[in-house]
């Protein structure tokens, strides 16, 4: 019986893991802890504009979209769609964020969703626009 | 084979070699229609030359990748058009002035600010236009405009109406706001003219928008939309600043390739 329960958990403790790292979409681990604090809604996408010609299709697409756009302000969140020049020169919570994902050298584009008052979050890179239409799905 | 993909058109006006001088006429459709573009002095102000816009050092996106993305942009519905009318702009309406130049490049950076997420101030290109033609209601070209604004910055409308060719506005207050809506030393891409279709093209399947000046036509206005037909033609959706003018009255219009191959071509290349 011992035995049996030590099996099961250590295999729920992979069935957890596994769904952590799967959860992401983009293959991290979503950031619990609202990412933007100080504001009730934020997005972010922190972009390097120079390199935006070796963007795939698909992450060009998250830059662009009206369809994600309107999720955005739909839910209420305020949205920045941010040159790292601009976050470096920016003051204010939301470029404090995107200066703390240029710290951590951070794969661009980078995207940080925010809900503080539901205590929700998601940091990690920028892939597909229905990835990214999932996640703010899941902090909205 | 036949075409894969191609734009809906969205019932916009087309122009192209069976009709463009329609449009160079003074007097189109029953109204009297200012334009002002005076084709750039190449020599005196070479290619990549003005500090505030350099050459365009990325490789351009090829041809056979043209419609796959222009597909793929539809599907997202990422066309800058349909995300600058999302954010409420419009087109200017230049209305009597010879300030094309100023209208398109200016539209072009508040389209960019509008990208980031800034808040839509309404800018003034006769705050510009005024200061480089000594105000004289007289043309220009797309890189005079922009050294204004990297050297000063614009002034809102609020302050200095869009077409006020008036010294009362230019005043040590308007002076001091300018500073808050400037682009930075080399924050430009000047386009090389030898491939300014392609070059254009490429742009905006970055949804990076483009200032593009014919001088078939004396004017410039702005590249927003990578667009290609059912004959497999390519073109760019633009926006004119004749305020709600063309098919569908929103200022926007097709220029096929050929007609829209520009003669000047000048896009934001960093962030304001």
């Amino acid at each position: 019986m011992r035995v049996f329960g030590a099996i099961c958990t250590t295999l729920g403790g992979f069935l957890l893991i596994a769904l952590a790292v799967s959860g992401g979409g983009g293959g991290l681990l979503p950031a619990t802890p609202p990412p933007i604090p100080g504001i009730a809604k934020a997005f972010l996408v922190v972009h390097d504009q120079a390199n935006r010609r070796n963007l795939k299709p698909d992450q060009l697409a998250v830059l662009t979209s009206t369809i994600l756009v309107d999720k955005l302000n739909q839910n209420g969140f305020q949205s920045r769609y941010w040159d790292k020049s601009n976050v470096l020169n920016g003051t204010g919570p939301i470029a404090e964020a995107g200066k703390k994902v240029l710290a951590e050298n951070k794969p661009l584009p980078w995207m940080l969703i925010s809900n503080e008052t539901a205590g929700k979050g998601y940091s990690g890179p920028v892939e597909t626009l229905d990835g990214a239409l999932k996640h703010v799905d899941e902090v909205k | 084979m036949p075409q894969s993909f191609f734009s809906d058109l969205h019932n916009r006006l087309v122009i192209d070699d069976s009709n463009f001088q329609k449009y160079v006429q003074p007097v189109i459709d029953g109204d009297v229609r200012f334009r002002g573009y005076k084709p750039r002095d190449w020599n005196a102000e070479p290619y990549g030359s003005s500090g505030v816009a350099v050459p365009m050092s990325m490789p351009l996106i090829p041809r056979t990748e043209w419609v796959e993305r222009i597909r793929d942009i539809n599907k997202a519905k990422g066309l800058l058009s349909q995300r600058r009318k999302q954010a409420g702009i419009g087109p200017f309406n230049q209305q009597n002035t010879n300030f094309c130049w100023g209208n398109g490049v200016l539209k072009c950076f508040q389209i960019l600010r509008m990208l980031q997420g800034e808040d839509f101030v309404d800018l003034s290109p006769a705050s510009i236009c005024c200061m480089i033609t000594n105000f004289q209601n007289v043309g220009g070209w797309g890189t005079q405009f922009l050294k204004y604004l990297n050297l000063k910055g614009a002034v809102p409308a609020q302050f200095w109406p869009h077409n006020a060719i008036n010294r009362k506005y230019n005043t040590a207050e308007t002076m001091a706001m300018r500073a808050k809506f400037r682009v930075p030393d080399g924050g430009w891409y000047d386009i090389d003219p030898r491939q300014s279709f392609d070059a254009t093209m490429t742009l905006v399947l970055l949804g990076i928008p483009v200032a593009v000046a014919y001088n078939w036509w004396g004017h410039l206005v702005l590249a927003e939309d990578p667009i290609v037909d059912k004959d497999g033609r390519f073109g760019l959706g633009e926006l004119n600043s004749w305020g709600p003018w063309g098919e569908n009255g929103d200022g926007t219009f097709v220029l096929m390739e050929g007609k829209g191959t520009p003669s000047e071509a000048v896009a934001p290349a960093l962030a304001v």
